[in-house]
């Protein structure tokens, strides 16, 4: 969102929110997309506890995608049981039918009870009817992961600066500043936007900023040479009327 | 089998809840010896009334530079000493009235070696009549550094503030 104001000049106005930690997690899923894609990369590149965040984030992430994927082959262990079922309960149904014109004798289907009388209840104990324990491992590195995402998450938020519900940050260009002339190209301040080229390392970074119903402006002031990265934030925010309050 | 599985659960979730507050409250005992930060500040008033930058203010090479350079002239009003704490915030009497609140927010330890701890100081003006003119303005500083909350008219030019945590 571009506005043209303050005495003709193109400024770049845009909401500096600090992103949230569902969105710290939809950038780290990839759903993360359009302008909000933009401030959240650029709010990473300033703020060097969201890129703890998200690092711990996309570790969490890939260490449950990775036992998500591991292979708990269900479906074939039913098909292999069965297959073992059957080779011991082939009975007459499963033979190739007989003639018609011959004498037939019905015979009832053989039922075999699910534990095997030979075997006894030992036997059976050492054969479970189904293998879990992979899925059991599974559950196991899944909470090994989650624990270790939870530890590194507490860790983050105790030097976390940014109270949920914080009130929204708005760069905005203001509508007139008073006896303001219009800097010259050369000496022309680096406002907010141009911070997003990375080439300038704010000394403050604006966490968040209210400016209630007024317009209000975030400059980044190079303060040496212009070679110099080093910059000083100024927030402009002007009063309402011209002379204001004395 | 079952039963080292699940107690390897356990141990996890225990080692995590376990081992969260203890960093937890060692980061806190930490941050309790930062509770408290000392900070300058200054005002200025930028007019155009071609006396040039006040010596008083000493080296600010930013007051040449837009958008402070809309003005030619630039002179001390107030130098400050305050300190802030997270509980109990410092106000100033700004020219206009208006009253300058700044608190210490929040004590980042830096997460690399060798870095400096940055400070995360809020700031707001209220009017007399106790209405805000900036509700809220919060910023991650570096100590050393200064940011500067300017525009508001006064007596025929702006003030400019300068807040500057100390080392």
């Amino acid at each position: 969102m571009t506005t043209k104001t303050m005495n003709g000049e193109a400024h770049e106005t845009r909401t500096k929110r600090p992103p949230t930690d569902l969105e710290l997690m939809m950038y780290v899923d990839g759903e993360l997309e359009g302008e909000r894609l933009r401030e959240v990369r650029l709010a990473l590149s300033r703020d060097s506890v969201l890129r703890s965040k998200v690092a711990a984030l996309s570790l969490t992430s890939s260490i449950v995608r990775e036992n998500a994927e591991s292979d708990i082959d269900l479906a074939d262990g039913i098909m292999a049981r069965i297959a073992a079922d059957k080779s011991t309960t082939h009975d007459a149904r499963d033979a190739a039918p007989a003639p018609l014109d011959a004498p037939v004798e019905r015979k009832d289907a053989e039922v075999k009870p699910l534990l095997r009388p030979g075997l006894g209840k030992t036997a059976a104990k050492s054969a479970p009817s189904n293998d879990n324990s992979r899925g059991i491992f599974a559950l196991a590195a899944v909470a090994v992961a989650a624990a270790a995402g939870l530890m590194i998450w507490g860790r983050m938020d105790v030097g976390t600066p940014h109270p949920q519900g914080a009130p929204v940050a708005a760069v905005t260009t203001p509508a007139e500043l008073p006896a303001a002339p219009a800097p010259t190209p050369s000496e022309a301040p680096r406002a907010a936007s141009d911070a997003d080229d990375g080439d300038a390392e704010p000394g403050v970074a604006v966490a968040a900023v209210d400016f209630g119903a007024k317009i209000g402006t975030i400059f980044y002031v190079p303060t040496e040479a212009a070679t110099s990265n080093h910059t000083t934030t100024v927030v402009w925010l002007a009063d309402d009327s011209a002379g204001g309050e004395q | 089998m079952r039963l080292p599985l699940i107690a390897l659960i356990v141990a996890a979730f225990g080692l995590s809840l376990g081992h969260g507050p203890s960093v937890a409250h060692a980061q806190d005992a930490a941050a309790q010896a930062d509770t408290s930060v000392s900070m300058e500040i200054v005002v200025l008033h930028g007019t155009n009334d071609g006396t040039g930058i006040d010596p008083k203010i000493g080296k600010m090479p930013e007051l040449a530079k837009p958008p402070f350079s809309s003005y030619n002239s630039y002179k001390l009003l107030d130098r400050s000493k305050q300190t802030s704490s997270k509980a109990s915030p410092s106000t100033l009497k700004l020219p206009n009235d208006r009253v300058l609140k700044v608190s210490l927010k929040d004590v980042v330890q830096p997460s690399k070696k060798g870095e400096p701890k940055r400070y995360v100081i809020s700031a707001s003006i209220q009017k007399p009549g106790g209405s805000d003119f900036l509700p809220l303005l919060e910023v991650n500083a570096k100590a050393g550094e200064t940011f500067f909350v300017a525009g508001q008219n006064h007596k025929g030019g702006v003030l400019v503030i300068g807040i500057k945590v100390n080392p």
